[in-house]
């Protein structure tokens, strides 16, 4: 039951704020107490999956060969605990004094509702009703994207509708074929039947899911959606996103991966194109100029870390990968954050117009540079564990092109993290004589929260890469506790 | 009935295809609606029994009865789709509003207001309308 009212919460706070129109301060303090509530959750479903227990509900307790059930395991209840601890910090920092009242009231009820489709995608244990959860927050995200107004939010928006369009209606073709060789959707039901499917309807399936979790993922041939529409997003709503929804395309392939394993070549194929997204990534982002441009093709090149990981199929390259995943969500939510009080104090979004004289500066440079060091993997801070365990996975399997390529990306990470430390916080432009005034005094709280969750992410590393590796077992190890049944 | 499915399969996505890749927005989003009756095709083609067999027979017998759940599905992923289509235009309608060229286009660098500032302002709440 609790399984349900964790996914229906979200999903009725959104409805009722749209319904009831009320002050942006007002909405945004039930947001808040909504997203504080789920937070204690999630970490209560954590804390019950972390002792190996698979929660099921099945609604309406139709079992599963008709019913759909949600199922969580570790897997998903760590994506869940981090959706809930994004949110938080998104809805902190998403003022009605610095965003507009107006822009407020209108994103709150659709970041509740992207909320709750994404935990239902993260529960769900049956891939159509993975599609449609999928669609809930593909929706919300259109409709936010449309919120600043501007000729350009509208423009950006149509490539990332087209190609994630396109990308569904593979996904849904992916489907009927699997439906079609397996007789069931139910992810725990597939992964029995996949083995006696014949090979070559086998790999059109799957290939098809793969494109299509490739392109929600943003891997290379198929990013270029992602920094071009990220950068017209409201800041705060750009951190959750590039924080949880890139993450959506690797929660699925991590879901699949136990069906992948019956056509190595997509795993091949999966792998080569993350170690290319992770060093084309970083060489795009690095020509950037533009401030959340420059982040967003970052997106792609982490993104890539972290499915080079999972095409590696092994226990501990799955584990790296999950690992890498909420360490990238962290890091990349803060530097949006970061971002976003930059632009605003500058009234610029292009680094070459930033100036370091501003109030604040000194708390964000700290954030920006815990953010940075970790992305950058510099050892006290998370990114050194997720990249050294990516490597060690890597090393293990004996990839070695695999490996220089990612070391020369983390390289290029580095120096584009220089890029923005040097533009924004150690120069002022020549040409701007005075200091620009700020449009909005700085609001420290959300940037300073996120750096304190990339802290304790840090310092907590151990346990939770154990529960990484216990995931990373129980996904591949075998599911069929997934069926509902017990 | 499976070579029709196919056939229509493959009509409906080239045809499909073929507009997606047009320039003009309009194609675009008709390209993206066959594609997507298309795939619907192929999902309703997955109960196996073909498209015709019913669901349910009056006698209760269960010989040539097709599999409801690709059915169910279908319907899903048809509003689902119609809920897209709608969205895009309503989308397109906006930009045409704004006097721009309904064609796929990069995206500009520039933050320009599409909605006039007196408008904007109403919308927000600034200003009342008399």
């Amino acid at each position: 039951m609790s399984l349900a009212l964790f996914f229906m919460l979200p999903l009725a706070t959104g409805f009722l704020l749209l319904l009831w129109q009320l002050a942006a301060p007002i909405s945004r303090r039930i947001s808040l107490f909504v997203s504080i509530v789920l937070i204690g959750w999630a970490f209560a479903i954590t804390a019950r999956c972390g002792d190996g227990e698979i929660l099921v509900h099945t609604f309406g307790n139709w079992q599963p060969p008709f019913g759909i059930a949600f199922v969580v395991d570790r897997l998903g209840a760590i994506f869940i605990t981090l959706q809930a601890l994004l949110l938080f910090v998104t809805l902190v920092a998403l003022r009605p004094e610095t965003h507009g009242e107006h822009t407020v009231r209108r994103a709150l009820p659709l970041l509740m509702v992207a909320t709750s489709g994404l935990f239902g995608a993260f529960m769900t244990g049956d891939l159509f009703s993975l599609f449609v959860m999928v669609e809930l927050v593909l929706v919300s995200s259109y409709l936010l994207i449309q919120i600043p107004g501007t000729k350009r939010s509208l423009v950006s928006a149509m490539p990332m509708i087209i190609i994630n369009m396109s990308a569904s209606a593979l996904f849904i073709a992916g489907l009927g074929v699997l439906y079609g060789i397996c007789g069931s959707l139910n992810i725990a039901e597939v992964i029995e039947r996949i083995g006696g499917a014949p090979h070559g309807l086998r790999l059109a399936a799957l290939g098809m899911l793969v494109a299509a979790f490739a392109t929600k993922a943003a891997l290379v041939p198929l990013c270029f959606w992602m920094p071009a529409t990220y950068p017209t997003l409201i800041a705060p709503v750009a951190a959750l996103f590039a924080g949880v929804m890139t993450k959506l395309g690797v929660y699925a392939l991590l879901r699949i991966s136990p069906l992948l394993a019956h056509e190595p070549v997509l795993l091949t194929v999966l792998m080569w194109l993350g170690a290319f997204s992770a060093l084309l990534g970083v060489l795009a982002a690095l020509s950037q100029y533009e401030l959340r441009r420059l982040l967003s093709f970052h997106s792609v090149s982490q993104v890539g870390y972290i499915i080079f990981a999972l095409g590696l199929h092994t226990v501990f390259g799955t584990a790296s990968a999950i690992f890498f995943a909420l360490h990238h969500s962290l890091v990349k939510s803060t530097l949006y954050l970061v971002a976003d009080e930059l632009e605003r104090s500058n009234s610029s979004r292009d680094l070459r117009q930033m100036d370091f004289r501003r109030p604040g500066s000194v708390v964000l440079a700290t954030v920006f540079g815990v953010a940075a060091f970790a992305l950058a993997g510099i050892p006290p801070l998370s990114g050194f564990f997720a990249k050294l365990a990516v490597f060690w996975a890597t090393f293990e399997r004996g990839e070695w092109v695999g490996l220089a390529l990612l070391v020369v990306a983390s390289v290029f990470t580095l120096a584009s993290m220089l890029k923005i430390w040097r533009f924004a916080f150690q120069r002022s432009p020549v040409e701007r004589e005075t200091v620009p005034t700020p449009v909005s005094t700085f609001y420290p709280a959300a940037v300073l929260m996120a750096a304190a969750l990339i802290v304790v992410f840090s310092l907590a590393a151990g346990p939770i890469f154990r529960y990484s590796l216990e995931a990373a077992e129980q996904i591949s190890g075998i599911s069929s506790l997934m069926s509902g049944d017990r | 009935m499976v070579p029709v499915i196919a056939a229509s399969v493959f009509i409906l996505l080239t045809a499909g295809v073929y507009l997606v890749l047009q320039k003009t927005l309009l194609r675009v989003v008709i390209g993206l609606a066959l594609v997507s009756h298309a795939v619907h095709l192929i999902l309703l083609a997955s109960g196996r029994q073909g498209v015709v067999a019913p669901v349910l027979l009056p006698g209760g017998g269960t010989e040539g009865v097709a599999d409801p759940l690709p059915q169910a599905f279908v319907l899903t992923a048809i509003v689902i789709a119609m809920a897209m289509t709608v969205y895009l235009f309503a989308a397109m309608a906006a930009l045409a509003k704004s006097g721009e060229r309904m064609e796929v286009e990069p995206v500009p660098d520039s933050d320009e207001a599409l909605v006039p500032e007196a408008v904007q302002a109403e919308l927000e709440g600034r200003v009342t309308r008399q």
